[in-house]
């Protein structure tokens, strides 16, 4: 089963602090979506809107088609994993999974039995002794065991290193095939994790700044290399990202659409077209912009 | 029209969900850890007694008498860390608030007749253990109850108290998490109310002692105190609940 979302006009405050800033869109739900932004851009606070952490006090947020908060029909089937456990000291891994076997009504027992021994975690181990690396492969195997209509994983897989977290997103692909659901992750690491996202939404000092799906979004940049006086030529106009020139050769990433006319030319002048990283784009939207004076 | 509703029936069957595994933690804590270990330091203490005849003036009184300091105090330390600890925790694995709640009030429930039931059974094998020397345990301290075999009110007396500390446990509990240490400690000064008021309406054990003797109080009677004990206790928890019932997870 898998839950659509809804977000209209939201906007959160902490005293004079704007987290949230009249954010809306719509998610149709069954898809892999990325959601970015700087440090303090609002992720958190969005996502914990959307699993009932907090009560909603401006704009409207459903899940579907409901309201979540304190309406454990929606609840039981969001599973919000952050970085960091907030299970008491003295906890258990059996404790954390045995509470979720009870509470989570499409918990997969043997899913999560297969998902410990892939992360190698000790199940009697108190979660406060694990290591940050084992605390995120908790939270994972929470996650996934959870077959939860809405999972989302706020930045709850950075404490594994390199090859777990290269485990996690097959693993997590893998299962997506298998069981369809509506995953949301937020995460820095997007050269690493932008290639599972069917949809991206770029959020700004609390404003949603992009969303669009993946393909679309990296149509948006391009990178023109090739001799620096064609490449200037071609991408005179657009917004320059950034430029690298050794000698004669010049590279070039600019924000913006490059027509097919354009772009026939230039290749027939013998420059290359690629298109730019998702991190590149997700740089140039969050980049801090001089405040006019 | 969304088929996504929350109802009462799934509220409470969520809800004794909730209870019953906030239970087992606190059978598992409480009943594998702290009883045994209360048990074994009492008879430690009446073994002593026995073997030594007494000490002066207190020869034969009863040393169970005295389980209902930790027996009230221990669940309300367990009933901070729920407070505090446990709501976060269920949140995350999809209960609502209004169910926490619910399962709160089963866990306080259920702990506080359990008790009552061990602190029952262990005046009553006092009262058998003494009466092989040809002794009867005598109390040093108010109670309810006159002897061991007044046990609906040996149960009240445990329940009532354990019940009321539970609350206020929770209470406090729900007060750190939301202000923090600093605030949390400071509002103990509130939040420590309910639990002496039951024990000033109670009046008994060593708080008893002190306001009987003390400051003359006369303890009402007992179809007044009971149903006051109840509605402190009742009163705090639906207190709690209003408390609890928007308050936002930490990041």
């Amino acid at each position: 089963m898998t839950l659509g979302i809804d977000v209209r006009n939201l906007t959160v405050r902490f005293g004079d602090v704007v987290a949230v800033d009249d954010v809306s869109f719509t998610l149709s739900g069954g898809k892999i979506y990325g959601l970015l932004g700087r440090n303090g851009s609002g992720k958190t606070t969005l996502l914990s809107l959307l699993a009932a952490f907090a009560p909603v006090r401006q704009g409207k947020v459903l899940v579907g088609g409901a309201e979540p908060f304190e309406n454990s029909a929606v609840t039981e089937k969001v599973c919000l994993i952050r970085e960091r456990s907030i299970a008491p000291d003295g906890t258990t891994v059996k404790d954390i999974l045995n509470d979720a076997r009870v509470f989570r009504p499409a918990w997969d027992e043997k899913y999560a039995d297969r998902l410990l021994d892939m992360f190698q975690l000790p199940r009697k181990k108190t979660v406060s002794r694990l290591s940050r690396g084992q605390q995120s492969a908790l939270g994972i195997t929470v996650g996934l065991a959870s077959r939860a209509s809405v999972t989302i994983f706020d930045e709850s897989y950075l404490g594994l290193d390199a090859p777990t977290r290269y485990d996690f997103y097959d693993e997590l692909l893998r299962d997506y095939m298998e069981q369809p659901r509506t995953i949301i992750m937020s995460s820095h690491l997007i050269e690493e994790v932008g290639r599972l996202f069917e949809e991206v939404l770029i959020l700004d000092r609390g404003r949603l700044v992009s969303h669009e799906e993946t393909d679309t979004l990296l149509t948006a940049g391009a990178a023109v290399t090739g001799p620096a006086h064609l490449v200037d030529e071609v991408t005179q106009g657009l917004t320059v990202l950034s430029q690298q020139q050794l000698g004669g050769t010049k590279s070039t990433a600019v924000y913006g659409k490059i027509s097919e006319d354009a772009q026939a030319r230039a290749r027939s002048a013998g420059l290359e077209i690629g298109s730019l990283g998702l991190q590149d784009l997700f740089v140039h939207l969050t980049r801090e912009r001089e405040e006019p004076t | 029209m969304t088929a996504l509703v929350d109802t009462p029936g799934r509220t409470w069957r969520r809800g004794l969900l909730c209870g019953r595994q906030l239970t087992v933690m606190m059978a598992y804590v409480g009943g594998l850890w702290f009883l045994p270990i209360v048990v074994v330091v009492f008879v430690g203490i009446g073994a002593l007694q026995v073997a030594t005849g007494g000490w002066g003036d207190l020869s034969w009184s009863s040393v169970w008498e005295h389980s209902l300091q930790p027996m009230r105090y221990f669940p309300l330390a367990m009933a901070i860390i729920v407070g505090a600890g446990m709501l976060p925790n269920y949140v995350s694995h999809g209960m609502t608030r209004r169910e926490f709640s619910i399962g709160v009030g089963i866990m306080i429930a259920v702990v506080s007749v359990a008790f009552a039931v061990v602190g029952a059974i262990g005046l009553g094998v006092e009262d058998v253990i003494y009466g092989w020397f040809g002794e009867s345990p005598e109390y040093t301290v108010p109670h309810l109850y006159a002897d061991p075999g007044d046990v609906p009110l040996v149960l009240a007396q445990y329940a009532l108290l354990t019940s009321a500390h539970m609350a206020t446990g929770w209470l406090i509990g729900a007060t750190y998490y939301r202000f923090g240490g600093y605030l949390g400690t400071a509002m103990l000064l509130v939040t420590l109310l309910p639990a002496i008021a039951v024990e000033f309406v109670l009046s008994v054990s060593y708080f008893g002692q002190v306001a009987q003797d003390g400051f003359g109080w006369d303890r009402p009677p007992l179809a007044v105190v009971i149903p006051a004990c109840l509605a402190i206790t009742a009163a705090t928890c639906y207190g709690t609940y209003r408390f609890v019932r928007r308050l936002a997870i930490k990041p």
